[in-house]
């Protein structure tokens, strides 16, 4: 008894609880908003249209990504050799210099 | 003019343009639909949120309403579905409201300037019932609050839950042995 006392106590407090008076308007309001802020639709030629220019985006993205791949300068090698730059044999060794 | 043809002909008036009158089935509905709300969701803002969005779908489904049911059978399903699914999700955020519990528990005892041993106890009765209450499996919760709290009978309830009246008495009993073994231990 004690247990459904409890229960119905519970319930009771609850149902006192009442709903904002405004609850009404804020409904009609939100429905209004609603019906003012629907998403814009796509028509079939419009959907059409935005495929097909993805679709040249995407072909001309990879097109451009080939042309860049192909090598287009010739490959060549750089030695790097600082004695041969300058080489200080010619100042320093006599036969050299009176080769002249 | 019954209150059902009533309604059938607020319905074809909306679904013909006159979207305000919407705004009569709000009034003649709305308490019901609170109470069912409280029920599942016990606080004034989560039944309020509930409301909203129960009289939202409504809207956007009346057309699918044919009248094979009585109005208010198929809005209350609407709510039940709305108020399960509202649960689903803060289920899902439980542990935010378990800390937001606490705290809101800790200052409300230490603002309490009187009896603060029976506000206690008090307070801790009222959590027990509400967590038995919604501990309870879908169908005795669901049975259980529209009996409850809308106070339907086993006919109506039937018909909201698709479900025969026998089944319903079932899950009444059911759900009243579930709450007394859940709340033995309160004194």
């Amino acid at each position: 008894m004690k247990t459904e006392k409890s229960i119905t106590d519970f319930i009771d407090s609850k149902l006192k609880i009442e709903p904002n008076p405004y609850l009404t308007t804020q409904i009609m309001a939100k429905l209004e908003s609603m019906e003012h802020n629907e998403p814009y639709k796509l028509s079939s030629l419009q959907k059409a249209v935005v495929a097909v220019s993805i679709t040249i985006v995407v072909l001309l993205g990879i097109s451009l990504g080939t042309l860049y791949n192909k090598e287009t300068t010739e490959s060549f090698a750089l030695n790097i050799n600082d004695s041969q730059i300058e080489n200080l044999q010619i100042f320093s060794d006599p036969i050299v210099n009176t080769e002249e | 003019m019954t209150k059902t043809e009533e309604i059938k002909y607020i319905i074809s008036d909306i679904l013909n343009g006159e979207r305000e009158k919407f705004s009569i089935i709000v009034n003649l509905y709305k308490e019901s639909v609170f109470r069912i709300a409280i029920g599942y969701m016990h606080t004034k803002e989560d039944a309020e949120d509930i409301v909203q969005e129960v009289f939202i779908k409504t809207y956007q489904s009346l057309s699918g309403f044919k009248g094979k049911s009585e109005f208010s059978t198929w809005l209350y399903r609407i709510t039940v579905n709305t108020c399960l699914n509202a649960i689903g999700k803060k289920q899902r955020f439980s542990f935010l409201q378990k800390a937001e519990d606490t705290v809101s528990r800790f200052f409300n005892i230490k603002s309490d300037d009187k009896n603060p041993e029976e506000k206690l106890l008090s307070r801790e009765k009222e959590k027990a019932v509400k967590d038995a209450i919604d501990s309870l499996p879908k169908q005795q919760r669901t049975a259980f609050t529209l009996k409850r709290y809308e106070d339907l009978s086993q006919q109506e309830i039937s018909k909201i839950m698709k479900i025969s009246d026998g089944a319903v008495e079932q899950l009444l009993q059911r759900s009243k042995v579930n709450l007394t073994n859940k709340l033995k231990k309160i004194k």
